[in-house]
């Protein structure tokens, strides 16, 4: 499968919290502000069964990040149990 | 966008640049590596900008061995930038679905300060999706060009080629005082030994090393084999 059409999710929220930073850090200052915008500034833990989608296997040296194809009619919004805010009020990253 | 000084457009290099890979690829390139088929130079496309229409490309030229030490994160992306040889720095302006073989470059009069890499963003094995090849790459140019420390590469790179490699080592009254392998200004090696025990050499490098010899007062030659996978 193109992982292209895939949506890419992480194993756990600390690796996801890692990989934004990391992305985010090596950005040029003015790409940093287009991170922002494309990728946004929280991160939304969900719950997915196998009954919702086909997954990849989580890469260990990628973050472990891996790619999701949800099922037709699946939503993932409606499983987001939380999130979390990764800047805090000053622009800085929280800890 | 950052408004540019433009000094000239250049017409030759892009129809003949050969896409080798991407140094750094997150949901797309970010860095990608070309190769000039007339002439063997590198060249990055360092993507630095953007509106709703365009993705800016700043493309420079590298040398192998800057590339090398940016893979062995011995140099950070700055550093890499500012190793570029010729000091030309180009931009491209690349319209979604238009290729990059539909542009020229624009040759610039200064480097806006907003397109330098930040000093602490360094080379991730994870972000590049053709590592083998450009790594490929770098060994063929750097032979090519010979101005490497092939005794490095054969070591680092396990690569299955043979040639001649010199080892940078000061001799005190026919004793080794002091030996090194240098790649850039990083240590690989050192030892202190008398001349007369070439086994050093030979048994730590056993499978590559086919001759060692004496080559002048501050070196040693070793005849490399072929180190096969």
């Amino acid at each position: 499968m193109c992982k292209g059409y895939g949506l890419s999710l992480f194993d756990s929220l600390s690796n996801a919290l890692l990989k934004y930073k990391t992305e985010f850090t090596r950005r040029r200052k003015l790409l940093q502000i287009q991170f922002i915008e494309d990728k946004g500034e929280s991160i939304a833990t969900v719950q997915v069964a196998y009954s919702d989608g086909v997954a990849s296997e989580p890469e260990p040296r990628n973050y472990g990040h891996f790619t999701f194809y949800e099922y037709e009619n699946i939503n993932l919004k409606d499983k987001v149990s939380s999130f979390f805010n990764i800047f805090d009020t000053d622009g800085k990253f929280v800890n | 966008m950052e408004n540019l000084s433009i000094k000239q457009t250049t017409t030759k290099i892009i129809p003949n640049l050969i896409r080798i890979g991407d140094l750094v690829n997150f949901e797309g390139p970010l860095l990608s590596l070309f190769k000039d088929a007339r002439n063997g130079h590198l060249y990055l496309f360092d993507w630095v900008d953007r509106d709703a229409k365009f993705n800016r490309w700043l493309v420079y030229r590298v040398t192998p061995q800057a590339l090398q030490y940016f893979i062995g994160n011995n140099i950070s992306h700055f550093e890499l930038l500012n190793s570029n040889p010729d000091k030309n720095f180009y931009i491209t302006d690349i319209e979604n679905k238009y290729r990059i073989s539909d542009y020229d470059l624009l040759l610039l009069n200064d480097l806006p300060s907003a397109y330098l890499p930040n000093k602490d963003s360094f080379f991730t094995r994870a972000d590049c999706t053709s590592f083998e090849k450009i790594q490929a790459i770098i060994i063929r140019e750097l032979i090519t060009q010979k101005q490497y420390n092939a005794y490095v590469i054969a070591e680092k790179f396990e690569s299955s080629f043979s040639f001649t490699a010199v080892r940078k080592t000061k001799f005190v009254n026919n004793t080794i005082a002091d030996s090194r392998f240098y790649l850039g200004s990083k240590i690989y090696n050192q030892v202190g030994k008398t001349i007369n025990e070439k086994s050093t050499f030979v048994n730590r490098y056993n499978k590559n090393v086919k001759k060692v010899s004496n080559a002048g007062s501050l070196n040693i030659k070793l005849n490399l084999i072929k180190k096969h996978a």
